[in-house]
């Protein structure tokens, strides 16, 4: 606002801007009639009155046509939009969406919090297909299979998609089958959905197929399993599981043939060359078991030699060798095979093979050297045997089996726990190997390294609650100066009621800024301020002037007044569109700041009412509550966790026990044989000699 | 023979392991960890929810980010200020770009700001189509007014353009 001087007289500044716009300013002192306004100054041409008044209407309609309405609390161009409330749809949609973020980079935890959170407060209402699908799967990863059955059960009672339907369907099958459940399992899946894809269909048979195996109806199996392509991962896999159940129950020649089509198979990856192998080793030692050498050597000498089951393929193609009486290339294979580490059984195996392959090619020196050698190496993998054994024994030995992290912060996640990585060096890594690829130690040590997680869990919430406690405490003392609070209370009180005042000036002055300029009838209605100052101080002199003697002076001056008028009058009219979009844009301007001081009031609002509330709130008893709930868990998860290390070492302990017995066996063994060619030798060279007196009389002796 | 016995015995061996693939075992678990499970899950969640309501009143303002599903633009990093302070920087490893494109939504900024205009800045790089990296400022004046306000980035793909257009928006939540 500013004020303006002209002529040596001072004019009071006039309401604008944020001040409610009504009459006209008439604080300005009245000027003499010798005042002339600055633009006398200009030759200005001689236009009539009528002609002035009619041009100024003209031009008022136009603008009058163009004027818009200004709605009350319109946003200004350029300023921000009106924002919308968060709908249940865009929560659900923003919630879901960060639960997906977290499931997909593994934060199970986080990922499952979320939707459970969600959930509480009926985010997801009864749109709830996706969440409870997510949950379900999470459920699963966790080994909380009671839970994921319920949801999925609950899900299958929802109105869902046909789409979703098969889906939830499928996931109760595959979990009961899982659990052990078959004949549950069976139930389930026995009664397909309509417009099943594909894949999930030649899972369905291969679990279905499975469950027949297991109950020996092998035919129903097979007719289950027909439209599933064995050229596919899922097709051979069920194909490897038929061929072994017809083995197991006696039907060999079906066996193989199903073993035969997986060995052919054109799928060329890690799992699937596995698979292959250990198909190719099931016709070998089931040839060996029947007795047919060629069969069993024409399917083992397919195995890899650096695969997993070389071990076993290499003993027994030396078997097939040697049951063939062809023992020098039994012996080939066998040499090779003890080249390889003498903790595995099949090596063991060999070391006491080799020799008597040389025993039947009659190389008896190098029989017992091969005796005697693998004694030493018996007794040197006994010692090995107990130093795993102790190793197994140290606490830290199940902690080191985890994975190592690669975000220190997944630690405390106990829904993503990681595969079994055992060192390469540890002691008891060449021993184990069986039993750390077992279901039993795989389920037992993901669930001993959840607890572990738990329990790290636990503990940082628990930090978490003391910081908390220390924040609620402070926040209520400083509730408790009720002054403070009390003060804030007045304040915002005092600005509801100023603003609600600012609500109904700028109401009124937005309505009188629409009706101006569209309703205007006159020059004068669309006057800025000054301009209608100006007009008045005319109007004022026009009296003097209508009142003198008609002289040509007064002649000359009420024609220059005249004049003046009309120059003034065009003015007004001219800038009537820049007077109204500078008056809008005011309108806009005071828009914006309401606009800023309701969302400021709100905060406030908000922000007292919260801290009412926090005064008698129940932050600290829920916070004690979650205290005396951690320490609970917290003793129940350590007596798990000794439950779990004990069931873990016991299962270690077995299997190491069982290694010594067997070593200890072939430990005598290859002391015996050592000794029967010894004896074997003695005798020999006994034999060898002439008889003589001295002879006779020491064998007397 | 002695041989046959050790071979017989290790075929013995080798048929009793020959266990039909992704057969199920009967669990001889020491102890059923379910219901553990789930108190634990459950005290979690209601952490997480006193937690929200101590740090995050109505005072909360989030901003998070998020892309077409399928996208094959990479958004490699975004730098965020608010009022002209630098508040947040995050860039996407591989994995958390993949968790974008499959529909993730990452909350890249939570924290509280008083009620009144704010000025939100974010600096995106990214790599177009054709492997060149490219870099966009974004500014998005904003009201924080009573409630709690979620800002969405979101990256929808330029095919024209093979860039990212970038779209705002914004909810308040009571």
């Amino acid at each position: 606002m500013s004020s303006s001087s002209r002529n040596g007289t001072t004019v009071e500044p006039c309401c604008r801007h944020y001040k409610k716009k009504s009459l006209p300013c008439l604080n300005s002192a009245r000027n003499g009639p010798d005042a002339v306004p600055e633009k006398e100054e200009m030759k200005t041409p001689h236009i009539p009155r009528s002609a002035i008044t009619t041009a100024a209407f003209l031009i008022l309609a136009s603008i009058g046509s163009s004027v818009q309405a200004v709605p009350a609390y319109m946003p200004a161009r350029g300023s921000t939009p009106a924002v919308a409330k968060a709908s249940v749809g865009d929560l659900r949609h923003l919630t879901f969406g960060e639960a997906i973020y977290d499931y997909y980079l593994n934060k199970n935890l986080r990922s499952a919090s979320r939707l459970l959170t969600a959930k509480n407060v009926n985010i997801f209402g009864t749109e709830s297909a996706q969440c409870d699908m997510l949950l379900s799967d999470l459920y699963v990863a966790f080994g909380m299979s009671n839970q994921a059955a319920q949801t999925l059960s609950d899900l299958s009672h929802q109105d869902i998609l046909s789409s979703t339907r098969n889906e939830v369907w499928f996931k109760r099958g595959n979990l009961q089958y899982h659990q052990g459940n078959y004949v549950e399992a069976e139930r389930i899946l026995t009664a397909p959905l309509a417009n099943l894809p594909a894949e999930m269909d030649s899972k369905r048979r291969t679990l279905l197929a499975n469950v027949l195996m297991s109950r020996s109806e092998f035919d129903l199996a097979k007719d289950t399993l027909a439209p599933v392509s064995p050229d596919t991962e899922l097709g051979l896999y069920a194909t490897y599981n038929m061929g072994v159940a017809y083995i197991r129950s006696s039907r060999s020649k079906e066996g193989v043939d199903m073993l035969h089509r997986v060995m052919s198979s054109p799928i060329n990856d890690p799992e699937s060359n596995a698979l292959k192998d250990r198909a190719a080793l099931a016709i070998g030692f089931n040839a060996l078991q029947q007795q047919q050498p060629d069969a069993a050597r024409d399917a083992l000498v397919n195995i890899r030699l650096d695969g997993p089951f070389s071990n076993q393929a290499l003993l027994g193609l030396g078997y097939a060798h040697f049951t063939k009486q062809d023992y020098k290339k039994s012996l080939a294979v066998w040499l090779e095979l003890i080249k390889r580490s003498p903790a595995d059984p099949s090596v063991q195996e060999a070391m006491l093979l080799a020799p008597r392959a040389y025993e039947e090619l009659q190389a008896y020196p190098q029989a017992l050297f091969g005796y005697k050698y693998a004694s030493q190496l018996f007794r040197a993998t006994l010692k090995n045997l107990e130093k795993a054994a102790l190793y197994v024994e140290q606490s830290g030995w199940l902690a080191s089996l985890a994975t190592p992290l690669k975000d220190p912060r997944d630690n405390i996640d106990p829904m993503t726990v990681n595969s079994i990585i055992v060192p390469p060096s540890n002691p008891e890594a060449k021993f184990l190997y069986e039993m750390f690829a077992s279901d039993a130690f795989v389920e037992g040590h993901e669930a001993y390294v959840q607890l572990d997680r738990m329990q790290a869990l636990l503990l940082k919430r628990l930090d978490d609650l003391d910081a908390w406690q220390d924040m609620v405490k402070s926040q209520k003392i400083k509730l408790a100066n009720t002054s403070r609070l009390d003060n804030a209370r007045e304040q915002l009180e005092a600005a509801q009621l100023r603003n609600m005042e600012f609500t109904e000036r700028y109401k009124a002055l937005n309505l009188r800024v629409r009706q101006t300029f569209r309703k205007a009838r006159t020059p004068l209605d669309v006057a800025s301020p000054e301009a209608l100052e100006k007009y008045h101080r005319l109007s004022a002199m026009e009296s003097s002037l209508l009142a003198l003697r008609d002289t040509p002076t007064s002649t000359a001056l009420r024609e220059r007044f005249r004049r003046v008028r009309g120059l003034l009058l065009w003015d007004i009219v001219a800038n009537a569109p820049e007077q109204e979009q500078t008056e809008r844009t005011d309108i806009n301007d005071i828009t914006e700041l309401m606009n800023l001081n309701k969302a400021h009031v709100g905060g406030l609002q908000k922000l007292v009412k919260a801290n009412q509330k926090r005064e008698n709130d129940d932050s600290e008893t829920r916070i004690e509550n979650a205290r005396t709930e951690i320490q609970r868990l917290q003793t129940e998860i350590s007596q798990s966790q000794t439950l779990y290390a004990d069931y873990l070492k016991s299962l270690a302990k077995q299997a190491i026990e069982q290694q010594r017995n067997k070593l200890n066996m072939r430990l005598a063994e290859s002391h015996l044989d050592v000794a029967r060619l010894q004896d074997m030798a003695t005798s020999k060279k006994a034999n060898a000699q002439p008889s003589t007196p001295d002879n006779n009389q020491s064998s007397a002796k | 023979m002695q041989i046959q016995r050790i071979v017989f015995a290790l075929i013995g061996i080798f048929f009793g392991q020959l266990a039909l693939a992704g057969e199920s075992t009967e669990s001889s678990l020491p102890a059923d960890l379910q219901s553990l499970k789930q108190d634990v899950l459950q005290l979690n969640q209601e952490l997480s929810r006193l937690e929200k309501e101590l740090m995050f009143p109505s005072t909360e303002v989030a901003l998070l980010i998020s892309i077409d599903v399928g996208s094959s633009v990479r958004l490699i990093d975004v730098n965020l200020s608010i009022d002209g302070k630098n508040v947040g920087y995050h860039f996407y490893s591989d994995q958390e770009f993949s968790a974008l494109s499959k529909g993730g939504i990452h909350r890249m900024y939570s924290g509280n700001l008083p009620s009144g205009k704010h000025d939100l800045k974010i600096v995106v790089t990214g790599y177009d189509g054709n492997g060149k990296d490219y870099q966009k400022t974004l500014t998005q004046p904003f009201i924080k007014g009573a409630d709690r306000k979620i800002i969405e980035l979101h990256a929808a793909e330029d095919a024209t353009r093979k860039q990212h257009e970038f779209q705002f928006k914004e909810w308040d939540n009571g």
